[in-house]
């Protein structure tokens, strides 16, 4: 196809809210909307966040091996080659239910609530999840994550591309990105997703009737010449700036007055979105600061104590700021999905830090009577030996048999260009029940139990 | 056929693109005179090393110690906006966002305005010595690790992005790991001092033999980072890559965002005779960017191939302040809608830079783009009648008064009929009116996209 005519296509956009058809429901953080909805179909379907960490978070540091696994060496190379980064095992948070605890490995000390979720059957580690061949320019490689075709042009996002097949209703906003700037990821041939700051959203100008004579006006620059190409895409970007102001000019942030971290921000107000009538069904949020090439300890920390404390509000609420844990009607039909573009090096540099690395592990945090198969899956990176250590962590699980994994059995809507999906991520059927412990559901090919790879 | 002669969308579009935005006085100016003319006034600039100092040079120095982050922000806003060579201060911004350096913990205001005066000097001289210069320049050593960059440990932070995004780019990527380890090696010993000046200590600098890109780099010390800058520049794997790469970034910073990134398999003609210039005067900036804004591939858009540019927030603020002759200087509610735009000045999101095209516009930019010009209004309110804006009723006839003090040569019908629809559903003073006229007209499709 020529490249001009899938650029004319990639700006003709139908994914804009439009005013007045749905009647917004924004309740009180926390309160169940599902059976007052305007479509049951959409308050049942499944909702995925993906939470991307910018700049490389170090994997080596997050999901940490303890000891030596029979057969390999892991912990001995990791304190060798580590001496100032090192976490002592008995600092770790340990990845112990009875099929992951033979792995010895244990969570970064900032992932309190996340472990305590994981101790809960809510969390399912992929370790060394990466693509071919390894890229460690940050740019490419996000583009490679978000776009999910390795190899390939990044001319889509493989969410975008999720909103191409499944298309985007009127007035449903299905695809939102928390932040200033569309993320390639929601970016489709033909749809695409929509940028919210934050709420409430509203112009500075105010809300007057004469001042919103001039919102009006503004929006009517959608009916812009549609020859000119990029002047037309700015109309259509006015026409739902103006109808975004309208629905969500009265709508307050539940962190409001708080001084959580703007990945708490953005997730909460994402939360409240979810809550709402609006059809959202897939979210993007980032944070960035993982690129820890110098003084990484406290860096580090610093920022995964703010994901685990986003991650742990978004799903379990905050008693001391009065946010109530999320509805058992949404929380069951939620998934986050947690990554970086790349990990990095095995071996610390001599600023204290860390260089460019290869796979990274996929966390996805969710439903806690749901369908997500908890624990450790697929296949640590070998770390070598301490004669002969590791570079980087090596991929062990294709990034797009995990994406595939997602579409196909959390949304329903599998890529037709990808893989079959990496197996025993999900149950085949919704179960109810989940005790702590030895879950057997689902659990297919790809999980080595009792042998490890180093 | 383009005419030698400039029309009023040509002035338009090479000061809307290249200088901030036309006034009045800038159409009344060259409307008429030959387009050549034009571009040769805009590129006659005299060095900054050895021109008079201009009124605000003296406290680009105070600003300068003040290790501040806002106050270096307003001082360039206001440079960018009463600058007499618009078109430098246009380069410098491109420059930064080439060079994108941040404003971190460790990389200082003060450091940001020093690499910022660095930038300017080199803004319209030779890209060579731009890079050379950028690459021992004490902001851009911190920010990209290169301060502690040594023989006993390499960093690469520095060399990978270097070649990545300031020299060669990666389609294709002619380089390797191997590459970028070596060119770390080279750039070893170079530390920002107690004072904050760049200062090379060859106790930290690796001394043996490097080969880059096939180039084999014997121990020059102090001199050696030259010898890196000049590999990547002058390889032969990809002869044009670097010329190539550098033309592209003008291109789409200047012009739009070309289909293909890969320049030898698409080639773009306006990328190949910028390139072309770049090439044959050993990357005379000048001389490139005069061919780029006399091409007919920049100065005619063709709007069916999206060739259009969507003007930064930066251009559009300024651009939205000169009219008004407005400062703005210590005004933060203007300087935060920037950052909402996308756009803080010394804060690129990370060294990639800032987006370009459609990338640039969504609801919350736009929104913040609104809402800046809206600020500039209220700021405006009392000055009214020394530098008033045109009256409303111009609108009702065609609205010629409104577009010329907007810098334009006229609305687009679609437009005009908006602003028409606005003030027939208001019943406010005039000078409210005229606010809102204002702001919807620089909101306008042609106003933020030429």
């Amino acid at each position: 196809m020529p490249e001009t005519l899938s650029r004319r296509r990639f700006l003709q956009r139908s994914g804009i809210l439009v005013a007045a058809s749905s009647v917004p429901l924004v309740g009180r953080i926390g309160e169940a909307f599902g059976e007052t909805t305007s479509d049951p179909a959409l308050a049942e379907r499944n909702r995925l966040v993906v939470v991307f960490l910018a700049g490389g978070n170090d994997a080596l540091n997050t999901l940490v091996p303890m000891g030596d696994v029979p057969g390999t060496e892991r912990r001995g190379v990791y304190e060798t080659v580590r001496p100032s980064l090192k976490i002592a095992a008995d600092d770790l948070l340990a990845l112990d239910r009875p099929d992951d605890v033979g792995e010895l490995l244990g969570l970064h000390p900032s992932l309190s609530r996340l472990h305590t979720m994981y101790q809960q059957d809510r969390v399912a580690v992929v370790p060394g999840v990466g693509y071919n061949p390894e890229i460690m320019s940050h740019f490419e490689s996000t583009d490679v994550w978000q776009s999910g075709r390795p190899g390939l042009t990044y001319d889509s996002g493989w969410m975008g591309r999720h909103l191409d097949r499944a298309g985007i209703g009127v007035g449903e906003l299905r695809g939102v990105a928390m932040g200033r700037q569309l993320p390639l990821l929601l970016k489709g041939r033909e749809q695409q997703g929509m940028t919210l700051p934050g709420l409430p959203f509203r112009f500075a100008d105010g809300t007057q009737p004469v001042i919103k004579a001039r919102h009006t006006a503004l929006g009517s620059y959608r009916g812009h010449p549609a020859t000119e190409i990029l002047e037309a895409y700015y109309g259509d970007q006015c026409g739902a700036t103006a109808d975004l102001v309208d629905q969500l000019e009265d709508t307050p942030s539940p962190v409001e007055g708080t001084n959580v971290s703007n990945l708490a921000r953005g997730l909460m107000d994402a939360r409240l979105l979810l809550e709402g009538d609006y059809g959202v069904e897939v979210v993007s949020v980032h944070h960035p600061g993982f690129d820890t090439h110098a003084g990484q300890a406290s860096l580090q920390a610093a920022r995964l104590s703010e994901v685990d404390a986003a991650i742990g509000m978004f799903f379990d609420g905050d008693e001391s700021l009065g946010i109530p844990p999320m509805n058992a009607f949404l929380a069951e039909r939620t998934m986050l999905l947690v990554f970086s573009e790349f990990s990095r090096r095995v071996r610390e540099n001599a600023s204290g830090g860390t260089d460019h690395g290869d796979s990274v592990p996929l966390f996805m945090v969710g439903p806690a009577a749901g369908r997500l198969v908890p624990g450790l899956h697929g296949q640590h990176p070998s770390l070598g030996t301490v004669a002969s250590p590791a570079v980087v962590l090596d991929r062990t699980t294709d990034v797009t048999t995990v994406y595939q994994a997602v579409l196909q059995e959390w949304l329903g809507n599998p890529d037709p260009a990808y893989p079959d999906p990496f197996p025993g991520l999900f149950t085949t059927t919704t179960t109810t029940t989940s005790t702590g412990g030895n879950n057997g559901n689902g659990k297919g090919g790809g999980r080595k139990n009792g042998t490890s790879n180093g | 056929m383009v005419s030698e002669a400039a029309s009023r969308a040509d002035i338009a579009l090479l000061f809307g693109r290249a200088a901030f935005g036309a006034t009045s006085a800038d159409l009344g100016q060259w409307a008429g005179q030959p387009y050549a003319a034009a571009v040769d006034h805009l590129l006659d600039v005299p060095s900054p090393a050895t021109r008079a100092p201009l009124a605000d040079d003296a406290d680009r120095l105070v600003v300068q110690a003040l290790r501040n982050p806002q106050q270096a922000q307003y001082w360039w806003l206001e440079r960018m906006r009463t600058t007499p060579y618009p078109l430098e201060e246009r380069l410098v911004l491109f420059w930064h966002d080439h060079f994108a350096t941040a404003i971190t913990n460790e990389v200082t205001a003060t450091d940001v305005m020093v690499q910022n005066q660095t930038l300017r000097l080199h803004a319209l001289g030779n890209f060579r010595e731009m890079a050379y210069a950028l690459t021992i320049d004490p902001a851009m050593l911190k920010w990209l690790d290169g301060n502690v960059n040594v023989n006993r440990q390499p960093n690469e932070n520095y060399a990978r992005e270097l070649l990545e995004l300031f020299t060669l780019g990666v389609i294709p990527q002619i380089y390797t790991e191997q590459d970028i380890q070596e060119a770390a090696r080279a750039l070893t010993g170079w530390i920002v001092n107690g004072v904050g000046a760049a200062e090379f200590r060859p106790n930290n600098h690796d001394t043996g033999t490097k080969s880059i890109l096939g180039v084999t780099i014997e121990d020059a010390g102090a001199e050696e980072y030259k010898l890196v800058v000049d590999a990547a520049l002058d390889q032969q794997l990809q002869p044009g890559m670097a010329t190539k790469f550098l033309a592209y970034k003008l291109v789409q910073n200047f012009a739009y965002d070309p289909t293909s990134r890969n320049l030898f398999t698409t080639p773009d003609a306006l990328i190949d005779e910028v390139a072309a210039t770049l090439a044959a005067t050993d990357y005379d900036i000048r001389e490139a960017v005069r061919t780029l804004l006399n091409s007919t591939g920049f100065r005619v858009p063709d709007e069916a191939a999206s060739t259009q540019h969507v003007r930064q927030p930066l251009e559009a603020i300024v651009h939205g302040a000169k009219v008004l002759d407005q400062t703005l200087r210590s005004d933060n509610r203007v300087r935060t809608t920037l950052d909402h735009a996308g756009q803080l000045p010394f804060m690129p999101p990370n060294v990639g830079g800032w987006p370009v095209g459609e990338a640039w516009l969504s609801p919350t930019t736009i929104r913040a783009r609104y809402d800046g010009l809206h600020w500039l209004t209220r700021l405006h309110e009392s000055r009214q009648l020394v530098h008033p804006m045109p009256p409303s009723a111009d609108i009702e006839t065609g609205g010629a008064e409104w577009a010329r003090f907007l810098g334009m040569a006229g609305f687009e019908p679609t437009t005009l009929a908006a602003l028409q629809s606005y003030l027939s559903s208001v019943d406010v003073p005039e000078n409210q009116r005229q606010d809102g006229l204002y702001v919807l007209a620089a909101m306008s499709p042609e106003w933020q996209v030429m």
